[in-house]
């Protein structure tokens, strides 16, 4: 149920190469690490510079050596991401490892006007490479004012495993995944929003992980569909890569990715089930929360005691926004989810997972707070109030960690070809992203999806 | 609710290894952080302030080049250390003094803004100036050493951070050195200022060998109270008014305060920099030469400064009128000389800065002079006009005369001076100075309205030493010549090619000095004479 009323047009997916280019191995890779040393050295000289200018105010001194170690921190833990999720598999006993894993799946999607997407999203979904008596799809028309419903209605006759709930009025996403929740039997539920779909091929990748039972939801690394667009959407697919690839992956980890996106993700019916009335009947400051679903669905499995995990071996393709607007209404919302539930996890997660609580998650949630002042500081006040040279230095430190990450980024997808957005992206996310979360949280009580 | 499996699996275990791992790559990380930073901080090469400095000076060369195109033509010019302009021996050494150069012209009198310190600057690389520091002007002083011709010391009063950040690429483009007179309490304190270098800056200009850094008082750069209400007192040249007791200071305690500064610094700053500090720089260029409330100060800080340094710099007259300092043979065995500075002005041009430097540069003989120009008159007292093609000396309107002197002519020895005087006031006398050193040492000419006297002032005693009195009235008004005439101890005034007085008995002591008018009558506001040209001749 994402921000498009309508598609642009359908475009190949182009970031995923017919060709992987052959890069000399070696060279590339040294090159990397060359690169890298550089740009380290380069931030280790920025720091010493920013000591220097804040000069004796150990609370600035101190907050940005830890941001940038913070920053860092999450690329070594993206290192371990690969090792992690084979040993998801691999640490169970031979005899579990080797028996054939296929339990029920169930497709929920709830979806709102989408009659261009929703049958391209329900045929991916039949498509999926896996036993078709094993499987079912539940899609929830939430008061569909265009053709959605009549397309459903036609679909139904060509899938029978195809369920329809009808509603005339929107009750909204919540209510229709909780729904579609309750009527499914499988025993793992994919969770799709309208508008995207797991690659058929790598379906299996998908559930793959659930024959470890402590796995409570596995999250699909996503890219737009529609990336080679604009600029806007060229970006964002810069931004998605990293933010599955190095951010996820880095929670992933350590069993518990924050966020299993609304997007892309399959959740253990047990893990889920439990909570689906409380997650349903949310509220924050006294009224329903309407966004941070995926999240909220998240952090219930991990307050359950499951683990959570991405993999990068099931993909999964969406729709970015194309458009400035529906991108800041779509990154205020996600701002507000971010809040609401970074609330709610703080007040559990030092119990349940004190290593990742004080080495990632605190830290995250107080730099992600803290971001908009430091470059208020920065980039307003300093350079009228002493330094007009202040900006530029802020900006390059900002891009020098923007060249760590994307040298990793290089380095874990050499194919990947939107890497240079991600620079776009750092700078836009400093200079304007960053200052969202000040009218998102002014604005939190405006609980309406805000989307069209 | 809770997790199912109670006992750890083997994917537990490896989480719990990613995080011990975690930790110890994270914790490496930043010492390996730490310790690269720290070797960048004490690499001077690689500092982020050393790249900045290149840059500039780079930006400065080609600057100085006049573009990019030419300081490419000229690279192996431009970069090559030792350009050696002049063989000559210089006669005289010219000291700037500048103070700040803050980003902004405060309009002030003292700081000039970087543009014009810049033009400053390269006025003089291309006027053929190279630059000295102390222990070479010291060794100059004493005769040991001789300097190139267009010899020049630039010194730096403060140990301000801005005027060493603009200062120093410049320097370092034009191969020049400079003297930055530091005052220590700002970093020997380590006190953290935005305006004055820390000590470690102040090691890193003396290690550069651009920076010769020297003292400028450990505390004593503010003013201080002369009485329980006057805050006007300068700490080298005023009894401080000690409010405990309610009273000013004793000579003593006069004496002991100002050792102590010139001690301390010289010490502290000289450990700290691990050098020996031979040079002071009065705060304020004043140790009691001008007015002050203690006529003992002048003594009694030059001594204390004399016992401890090579070299005390002043920029403020009437010590000694001449601006270029000298190397004058009678005091080749002094350990402490006194060095005259030159305030620069931040309005002027490099070429304004350059005809200063000119102006008062020693001056060879011959020497003419029809005032088309001013080459270099200075006035002691009273009001100097210098009209195209005369010289007018005249009274304040509070005054009962005035006197100028002319630059550079300070070793002059053996010469005759003809002047050509008309307009005189017709009660003032028309002095001629000769062999002027200071206030304290000369000889003068003195053509009265009815006699002719030679005068001789000797470590402040003035004396006729030889003259005539004539019955009636000897000078005219309009149209006339006063010819001095100094050859080893003999000096002879004539007027008009008719009337002579001479001496052989000037003393030994006067062997050198410059020359000067002087105009007097008793009346207030009278005086006064015009000089329509000049010419001295070697004999």
């Amino acid at each position: 149920m994402k921000t498009l009323k309508y598609r642009p047009f359908q475009v190949p997916i182009s970031n995923i190469p017919t060709k992987i280019k052959t890069k000399n191995g070696v060279g590339y890779n040294f090159t990397l690490f060359v690169t890298a040393t550089i740009a380290l050295m380069l931030v280790i000289w920025v720091k010493e510079r920013n000591i220097l200018e804040y000069s004796g105010d150990w609370i600035l001194i101190g907050y940005t050596l830890f941001v940038t170690v913070f920053q860092l921190s999450r690329i070594v833990s993206a290192t371990f991401f690969r090792q992690s999720l084979s040993n998801v598999t691999e640490s169970l006993s031979l005899e579990i490892r080797n028996k054939e894993y296929e339990p029920f799946v169930s497709f929920v999607v709830p979806c709102k006007n989408e009659e261009a997407a929703i049958r391209k999203t329900v045929t991916k979904c039949f498509e999926a490479d896996y036993p078709k008596e094993k499987m079912e799809v539940i899609v929830i028309n939430d008061g569909s004012t265009d053709r959605t419903g009549e397309i459903l209605q036609e679909m139904k006759s060509e899938y029978p495993e195809l369920t329809v709930i009808d509603w005339k009025i929107n009750k909204g996403k919540r209510h229709g995944m909780a729904e579609g929740f309750k009527q499914s039997k499988g025993e793992i539920i994919v969770q799709l929003d309208s508008d995207s779909y797991i690659r058929p091929e790598y379906f299996k990748k998908l559930i793959e992980p659930f024959k470890n039972p402590s796995i409570g939801a596995v999250c699909a690394h996503a890219d737009p569909e529609n990336s080679d667009y604009n600029v806007m959407t060229k970006m964002q697919t810069a931004y998605y890569f990293m933010s599955f690839r190095i951010l996820k992956a880095a929670e992933s980890t350590y069993g518990v990715v924050f966020c299993c996106s609304g997007c892309s993700s399959a959740y253990r019916r047990e893990a889920v089930m439990p909570h689906i009335d409380v997650w349903l009947n949310e509220s924050f400051l006294g009224l329903p929360v309407t966004w941070g679903d995926d999240r909220g669905l998240t952090n219930w499995v991990i307050k359950g005691g499951y683990k959570t995990i991405y993999t990068d071996e099931a993909k999964a393709t969406t729709i970015v926004p194309t458009t400035l607007k529906q991108f800041i209404t779509q990154q205020i919302r996600w701002k507000k989810g971010w809040f609401v539930n970074s609330w709610f996890v703080c007040k559990f997660i030092w119990k349940k997972e004190p290593f990742v609580a004080f080495a990632y998650f605190y830290p995250l949630t107080l730099v992600t707070l803290l971001t908009p002042f430091m470059a208020t500081r920065a980039v307003l006040y300093v350079p009228f109030a002493k330094n007009p040279a202040s900006f530029a230095f802020y900006i390059f430190g900002v891009m020098l960690i923007a060249i760590v990450i994307t040298l990793f980024y290089r380095f874990v997808a050499k194919e990947n070809k939107y890497w240079p957005y991600l620079f776009v992206w750092s700078g836009i996310n400093t200079l304007i992203l960053s200052f969202l979360l000040f009218y998102a949280l002014a604005t939190i009580q405006n609980r309406k999806w805000g989307t069209r | 609710m809770g997790n199912k499996i109670t006992t750890p699996t083997n994917m537990d275990i490896f989480i719990k290894k990613a995080k011990i791992f975690f930790s110890v790559a994270v914790f490496s990380a930043v010492l390996m952080g730490v310790l690269v930073g720290s070797i960048i901080k004490n690499t001077p090469q690689w500092s982020f302030d050393y790249a900045t400095h290149k840059l500039s000076t780079i930006r400065y060369k080609v600057d100085y080049a006049g573009g990019l195109n030419a300081f490419l033509a000229n690279v192996p010019e431009a970069f090559s250390k030792q350009i050696q302009y002049e063989k000559n021996s210089t006669a005289s050494v010219p000291v700037l003094v500048y103070h700040g150069i803050p980003n902004e012209s405060d309009n002030s009198l003292i700081n000039i803004t970087s543009e014009n310190f810049k033009q400053h600057m390269f006025a003089l690389k291309r006027a053929g100036y190279t630059t000295i520091t102390t222990p070479e002007l010291y060794s100059y002083l004493q005769g040991k050493i001789k300097l190139p011709e267009k010899s020049i010391m630039i010194t730096f009063d403060d140990g301000r951070i801005d005027s060493y950040k603009i200062a120093d690429p410049i320097l370092d483009a034009l191969n020049f050195k400079a003297v930055m007179f530091a005052i220590g309490r700002y970093p020997l304190l380590n006190e953290r200022n935005k305006y004055y270098l820390s000590i470690n800056e102040l090691k890193d200009m003396n290690n550069s060998g651009r920076w010769d850094v020297e003292a400028h008082s450990y505390d004593g750069h503010n003013t201080y109270y002369t009485s329980a209400l006057e805050q006007n007192g300068h700490f080298f040249s005023h009894k401080i008014w000690l409010f405990d007791k309610n009273r000013l200071e004793t000579d003593q305690e006069f004496d002991d305060r100002v050792q102590n500064d010139l001690r301390k610094v010289q010490s502290d700053l000289g450990k700290a920099l691990n050098k020996t500090i031979n040079s002071f720089a009065f705060p304020y260029g004043d140790f009691g030469q001008n007015s002050t409330n203690f006529a003992g100060a002048r003594t009694i800080t030059l001594k204390d400064t004399s016992s401890k340094y090579n070299l005390g710099f002043y920029q403020i007259a009437p010590e000694i009128h001449f601006t270029s300092n000298y190397f004058i043979p009678e005091n080749k065995n002094n350990s402490f000389f006194t060095v005259r500075r030159i305030n620069i002005n931040p309005q002027w041009s490099g070429q304004d800065l350059v005809d200063a430097v000119v102006k008062g540069a020693a001056k060879n003989l011959p020497f003419s002079d029809d005032f088309t120009k001013d080459n270099g008159w200075i006035r002691v007292w009273g009001k100097l006009n210098i009209n195209p093609h005369s010289l007018i000396l005249s009274a304040e309107p509070n005054e009962t005369g005035g006197s100028i002197i002319l630059d550079g002519s300070r070793m002059w020895n053996n010469y005759s001076l003809k002047a050509s005087i008309t307009d005189r006031n017709s009660n003032s006398g028309v002095y001629v100075w000769t062999r002027f050193q200071d206030d304290s040492n000369n000889l003068s000419c003195n053509f009265g309205k009815n006699y002719i006297h030679i005068e001789q002032t000797l470590n402040g005693i003035q004396k006729v030493i030889q003259g005539t009195d004539y019955t009636k009235d000897v000078l005219p008004v309009k149209d006339f010549t006063v010819t001095a005439s100094v050859n080893g101890r003999n000096i002879t005034c004539t007027l008009n090619n008719s009337l002579t007085v001479s001496s052989q008995f000037a003393d030994e002591k006067l062997a050198t000095g410059g020359i000067g008018f002087k105009t007097w009558q008793p009346v207030i506001g009278a005086s006064s004479f015009t000089v329509k040209d000049i010419n001295v001749t070697p004999l």
